[in-house]
Formats: structure tokens, C-alpha cells, sequence
């Protein structure tokens, strides 16, 4: 926000209309210059009340229901409309983009008698100027608080319009005005930006909801949703076998310290040294294992069917001795010499072989068993396969059997060593040395941690893999139930990122308030140390966002001045804050935006050194400052700090129509301004009393 | 070394996110600034917009 010009008329003590512009730039400083109730604070709160309202001036602003001028109220006849005005002008940037603002606020009432007005009604009205230059006027009050808030939120106000009496009383607000505040400090810090941000997606996401619920494919729905759950499932558990594998490498090499250690004791130096061969042996063993095992495994895929067919062989072979041994195998009675015996119509016993007689019948049944034949040549040939097969199971068995034995071998030294290492465990934990048996607990432990580590991986690399087939089959459910349903598809996965951006904008809003807290304290810090000579206090920022100053030991009062500056420091550090807000999270350059402070009487209780130092902070601290002084303010370290970056300065007079005789007023009726001596109160005979507002001193 | 204690910052968190849903947090916050001098945005349909744009 940076304020442009603000015009009064018949507000408070001012009859007609008095105008100023302030200074911007690089001396962006506007002073005003005046005694006490010659309308500084009538000026402050001006724009307060063009802001917020009538609800929002400042305490020193005194019977806050009189805004009508009395002249203004005099000179109108009963029953005449008086109104006061206040035009207020500013601008602001949203980014790179500048708008500007006007905004008047009318304060309105009908005259009922000689001195008083009626029930008065308030009116306000904002026009909007964006770059494009289409200046829209809305007269919507609750629209225009809205737009205002957007620009300086009403409940972080009080931190820009600075009453300097009463300054010191704002960094100890009741609860109330704590939860505003806050409010207020993250409103204007961005973090409003990402909660408006988590608003929108989650509408969003209820649109991309009820489009899903129009399509009927539920079980669709399900298999994505399934696939979702176990996605997340599956990454939370690489993270965990992450997580569990970098403990477990902690873990092996606390062994391996404690190892080094025990190595270096001269006492047990050799038996480490040995249990370290052992343990190598071990590992050699455990890799001659694991390969055999996979040697075992191949065999057994392979050859596993030969082992089992021993017994099927033995019986098949019997089987053709048993025929044999009947003479029913071979047949031996070949078909062609059967046909040549009935051919010649004699048996081989000498027997005639008539047609239609018994014994041509008997030699034509051998007939039939010479059909056997084939079978039988089958059945031979196959016998002789039987046979070798049934021989080289032998060797398979053989093999088989080196193998298990081999096992067996590897197994029997591996309990051996187990068992050595054992010994040489108790050896060292029971020993006399107590150093070497606290190592060894130690060790011990961590080896039995080391063990679970590993049993624990062992069952979460299972769980990946399982997950892994579980998705796979997931996946391929949804690949044909996507062919049926496209569209239903594209808004599913919308919803999946509708919800994983709204859990994720969640999470960074929430990680994000903690560095505007840890960030405005730090600048809070740096600006108050720039100004507060005095070591040992510190200004920390509450949970609430409520600047505190904590004291250092000893000190016994806690004066006014210090928390003057806490509160200048705590502005100081909204401002930058406010600069680097949320562009810094999508990389937009956010240091356009700019912020004034106007403070009433901000010297009136700092000591020299302090009132320099507040007087130099105020110009730092924001990009346009406007300081309304009295006579006795300016004076000094004030005016010295403040004329050379002085844009504009301002005095505000009083014109009587009468001689002045109050010694006091007639005292404080001059002030020295770059050099000149300039009147602050002034004579005029026959003319009203009035207050007027007159620029002396622009930049040099 | 990165203090594995310490928290997160909101940048880390959403440059850890998976590519989609990064595209989707920045394009909001983006528009949200951008917005920012309305008393109420409606940005619901852009966001609507910028998650259908995100999806494989």
C-alpha cells in the first residue's frame, strides 16, 4: 500500500476542505508538524476511518461520534443536509500489477437545531483502477472491506496507523485482539494465500466427485481406489525398509567400533583377532551354503521326478519278468509263419488242417496272439529304456546325495564356529577387565539388534514383493476395465491428485507458518538490536504471533520505550516478510509490494539515544513513512533524523480571529523547519477560528 | 550435513513431490497470487483445469 493524497472536508476541526499529498520515493518521508489538538491525530484517523470505518479509530481519537464539523453544523440551516468527507488515495501491488484506489467516505446528517445534527448514516464508496485502467466503483461496504483486507487486513491495522502514546500497550493484548493479530500477521504474510488455495482444490475436487458419481462403473472405482491404498502402502514401506536399512548400517558400524576396540586391548587383542577369522569362516560357510542351496534347488527342478520314479521302474520291470517267465512275452509265434502252416493246410504236429475241422481252428487263435505283436515289440523296446533310465538314477541319486552331504558338512562346521564364537563371547563378558565386558554387552546387544534388523527387512522385502503381485494383478484388472471406461478413468485420476494436492497444500501451509513465525522473529530480532542500544533483551515472537520482550536478568523496569521499539521492530519485520511472502514459493518475484507506517507523537517517551534510533528505523523499516509530530517532537534528534529524508512536510496552523493570550500557546506558536522559522499559530481579525494545513518544506 | 531432524521446509516439501502433484501445489499457489487483489476469487474452475491438464 502506498498512500497517495487524502482530503478532509469539514471533518473533526477542519471547516472546508484541506488536502495533502504524501511523499513517496526515495525521500518517502511526509512530516506534519503541529501543536496538540490542531488535528494530527483528526489526520491519522482520517484514514483509518476512510479504511475501516467508525469502528476503528485510534484511542486518542476523542468523542469519536462527532465527525461533522461544529462550523459546518452552524453555518447549515435546520433541516439542511451537512456532511463530512474524507478522500483518501492509495495504491497497491498485486505482484507486478499496480492498482489504484479511491475511497470516500461520507459521513451524513440532517441539521435538527441551532447547534446539533440528527441521527447521522454513513456512506462509503471504492473505486478500483487495475492496469488496464477500467476503474470499477462499488459501493458494496462488505465487497469493499473485503478488497481493503486484502491490501492491510483491519486487525493488524493498529500496527501501521501507530498512536506513539499509546504504542507501548500493543505488544500486550488481551486474548482477543491476540487471536486478530495472528490472524491478521499470516493473512498478510501469505499463508492466506495457500488456505484459499486448499478452499479451491477442494472444490474442485467435489466437482471432479459428483462427475465420478454420474458414471456407473463402481468396480472401476474400486480397483483404482485399491490401487491407490496399496501404492501409498508400498511407498510407505520402501521408506520404512529405508529407514530400517540406514539404522541397521549405524548399527554394523557400532560393531565394528566396538570390534576395533576389543583388537586394540592388549588382553583380548588375539581372541578378537579370532573371533574376526571365525566370523570370515562363518561368512565363507554361509556363501558355500547359499550356493549349494541354489544347486540343490536347480537339481531338484530338474532331475527332482527321476528320485521319485525308482519304485514305478522297479514294478514296471518285474512286471516283464513275470510275462517272460509265463512265456507270454515274447509271443514267439510270428504271424507269416502261422499264414504259411494254414496256407500249406498242415500243422507242424503233422495234424490236417481241414477247412471247418478243430485243429485249423486251434492254429487260427495263434493267429490272434501274433496281433499281439506289435504291443509286445513295444513293450520290449520300452523295457530296455526302463531298464538304463532305472540305471541312471543311480547317478542322480549320487549327486543328489553329495549335495545333501555337503550341507550337512557346511551346517556341522557352521555350528562349530557358532560355537567357538560363543565361547569367545563369554569369554570376554565374563573376564576379569570390566572396560572389555561392558564393550561386549554393549556388542552383544547391538548384535541382537542387528539381528531383528535383518529378521525385520527380511519381512518387509517380502511385503514389497507381495504388494508387487497384488498390483500387478490390480493394474491388469484396470487395464481391462479401462478399454470399457476412459473418461471415468481421466476423472479418477484427477481425483487422486485433486486429493493428494489438497494433503499436500495442507502440509506445506502447515510448514510454512512455522518459518513465517521463525522468520519474523529473526528480522523482529535484527531490527530491534539496530535500535536498542542495551544488551540482554530479546524480542521473541509468541505462538500466537504476539510480540514479547524478554528482559534481561536484573532489570527492574520495563519502560515504555523499549516495547515502543519492539512494536517498530515487529512492523519492521512483517514488512519484509510480507515482501518475500508465498511468490517465494512459485518463484514470482513478490518484493513490489509496499507498505507505509503513519505514527502519531512517536518520540514522546524514548530518550535521546532512542528516539534517534526510532527515528532512523522508522525510515527504514517501510517503504513510505508519515510522521505526525508536535512542536516540542520535532525538536532535536527528531528533526535531525527526519529533515534530510523528509519528502514533504507539513505544518498544521491555527488561525484565530482574536488576540492570543494563553502563554502556553503563544510559546509553542513557531517552529524551525530546514533552517526557517515558521508560525504555527496565526491571527486574523473578524474571521472564524480555523485549522489549516499548509506544506512548508519539500525534499532538498 | 541436512539435520534429518529438522523440519521440512515448505520449498523441500514441494519439490519432493511426485512430478503431477508439484505441477498441480505450484500452478495453485501461482494462481492464488495472482488473484490475490480479489476479495473473492473463484478459481475453482482453473484449478479444475490445471489437475485434468496434470493427469497421464
Amino acid at each position: 500500500m502506498k498512500l497517495l493524497s487524502l482530503k478532509v472536508e469539514n471533518f473533526r476541526q477542519f471547516f472546508g476542505e484541506r488536502e495533502m499529498t504524501f511523499a513517496a520515493g526515495q525521500k518517502s518521508v511526509t512530516v506534519v508538524i503541529g501543536n496538540n489538538g490542531f488535528g494530527k491525530t483528526t489526520l491519522l484517523n482520517a484514514i483509518v476511518y476512510a479504511l475501516y470505518g467508525s469502528e476503528s479509530f485510534t484511542p486518542a481519537f476523542e468523542d469519536p461520534e462527532h465527525l461533522v464539523n461544529d462550523r459546518a453544523i452552524q453555518e447549515a440551516k435546520v433541516g439542511q443536509s451537512v456532511q463530512s468527507k474524507v478522500v483518501f488515495d492509495f495504491s497497491h501491488n498485486f505482484g507486478p500489477q499496480k492498482f489504484k484506489y479511491r475511497i470516500t467516505r461520507t459521513c451524513k446528517g440532517t441539521k435538527k437545531n441551532s447547534k446539533e445534527l440528527g441521527a447521522t448514516t454513513e456512506q462509503i464508496m471504492l473505486a478500483t483502477t487495475p492496469p488496464s485502467g477500467n476503474t470499477e466503483v462499488t459501493e458494496d461496504a462488505g465487497e469493499i472491506q473485503d478488497q481493503i483486507d486484502r491490501i492491510l487486513p483491519r486487525n493488524l491495522y493498529p500496527y501501521f496507523f501507530l498512536d506513539g502514546e499509546r504504542i507501548e500497550k500493543m505488544v500486550s493484548p488481551n486474548k482477543e485482539e491476540r487471536k486478530r493479530l495472528a490472524l491478521a500477521t499470516k493473512q498478510l504474510a501469505g499463508l492466506e494465500v495457500l488456505d484459499r488455495g486448499i478452499r479451491h482444490v477442494a472444490e474442485a475436487r467435489k466437482d471432479i466427485d459428483e462427475e465420478l458419481g454420474d458414471i456407473a462403473i463402481n468396480e472401476l472405482k474400486e480397483f483404482m481406489k485399491d490401487k491407490i491404498e496399496k501404492e501409498n502402502e508400498l511407498e510407505e514401506l520402501k521408506k520404512e525398509i529405508l529407514r530400517v536399512n540406514t539404522e541397521m548400517e549405524a548399527n554394523n558400524l557400532y560393531i565394528e567400533e566396538i570390534d576395533t576396540k576389543l583388537k586394540g586391548k592388549k588382553e583380548v587383542g588375539d581372541l578378537q583377532k579370532r573371533r574376526e577369522r571365525l566370523q570370515l569362516e562363518k561368512i565363507d560357510l554361509e556363501e558355500q551354503s547359499g550356493r549349494l542351496i541354489k544347486k540343490q534347488t536347480e537339481f531338484l527342478s530338474r532331475s527332482a521326478y527321476k528320485l521319485y520314479c525308482r519304485n514305478v521302474c522297479a514294478d514296471f520291470i518285474e512286471l516283464v519278468d513275470k510275462l517272460k517267465k509265463k512265456g507270454e512275452l515274447p509271443a514267439g509265434i510270428k504271424r507269416k509263419f502261422v499264414l504259411e502252416l494254414i496256407e500249406s493246410k498242415r500243422c507242424i504236429c503233422g495234424a490236417e488242417l481241414g477247412e471247418g475241422g478243430t485243429h485249423l481252428g486251434n492254429v487260427k487263435e495263434w493267429l490272434n496272439k501274433g496281433g499281439m505283436h506289435a504291443a509286445e515289440a513295444e513293450l520290449l523296446t520300452l523295457s530296455g529304456q526302463i531298464d538304463s533310465f532305472s540305471n541312471s538314477i543311480s547317478g542322480h541319486e549320487a549327486e543328489y546325495g553329495g549335495i545333501v552331504q555337503e550341507r550337512k558338512r557346511i551346517e556341522r562346521s557352521k555350528v562349530r564356529i557358532d560355537s567357538d564364537l560363543e565361547g569367545i563371547s563369554a569369554k570376554l563378558g565374563d573376564g576379569p577387565f570390566e572396560d572389555i565386558k561392558l564393550l561386549e554387552k554393549k556388542r552383544n546387544e547391538l548384535l541382537d539388534r542387528k539381528s531383528n534388523y535383518e529378521v525385520d527387512l527380511s519381512q518387509k522385502k517380502h511385503r514389497v514383493k507381495d504388494f508387487q503381485i497384488v498390483l500387478e494383478k490390480i493394474r491388469k484388472n484396470i487395464a481391462e476395465a479401462e478399454g470399457q471406461a476412459g473418461e471415468a478413468v481421466d476423472l479418477m485420476h484427477m481425483l487422486d491428485i485433486a486429493n493428494r494436492t489438497e494433503d499436500a497444500l495442507k502440509l506445506v501451509r502447515s510448514s510454512y507458518e512455522g518459518e513465517l513465525k521463525e522468520k519474523l522473529e529473526s528480522k523482529m530480532g535484527k531490527i530491534f538490536s539496530n535500535i536498542f542500544i542495551k544488551s540482554g533483551y530479546t524480542p521473541r515472537l509468541e505462538d500466537d504471533f504476539t510480540p514479547k520482550l524478554t528482559y534481561p536478568v536484573g532489570a527492574v523496569s520495563k519502560s515504555g520505550g523499549e516495547n515502543q521499539i519492539l512494536t517498530i521492530s515487529f512492523i519492521g519485520a512483517i514488512i519484509e516478510v510480507t515482501k518475500s511472502k508465498t511468490a517465494d514459493l512459485d518463484g514470482e518475484d513478490g518484493s513490489t509490494v509496499e507498505y507505509p507506517v503513519v505514527v502519531d507523537s512517536p518520540f514522546g517517551q524514548l530518550d535521546t539515544t532512542n528516539k534517534s534510533g526510532v527515528a532512523k528505523a522508522l525510515t527504514a523499516i517501510c517503504d513510505q513513512a508519515i510522521v505526525f509530530v508536535s512542536n516540542e517532537q520535532w525538536s532535536g534528534q527528531a528533526m535531525e533524523n527526519l529533515e534530510p529524508v523528509a519528502g514533504k512536510i507539513y505544518l498544521l496552523k491555527y488561525t484565530a480571529n482574536a488576540e492570543i493570550k494563553d502563554p502556553n500557546l503563544l510559546k509553542l506558536s513557531s517552529v524551525v523547519v530546514r533552517g526557517k522559522n515558521l508560525k504555527l499559530v496565526d491571527v486574523k481579525k473578524g474571521a472564524h477560528d480555523y485549522y489549516s494545513l499548509e506544506e512548508v518544506g519539500g525534499g532538498k | 550435513m541436512t539435520d534429518p531432524m529438522k523440519a521440512k521446509s515448505a520449498k523441500e516439501i514441494i519439490d519432493e513431490l511426485p512430478e503431477q502433484v508439484r505441477r498441480v501445489v505450484k500452478e495453485i499457489i501461482r494462481l492464488e497470487n495472482k488473484n490475490s487483489h480479489l476479495a473473492k476469487p473463484h478459481l475453482k474452475e482453473e484449478i479444475y483445469k490445471a489437475i485434468a491438464e496434470a493427469i497421464p
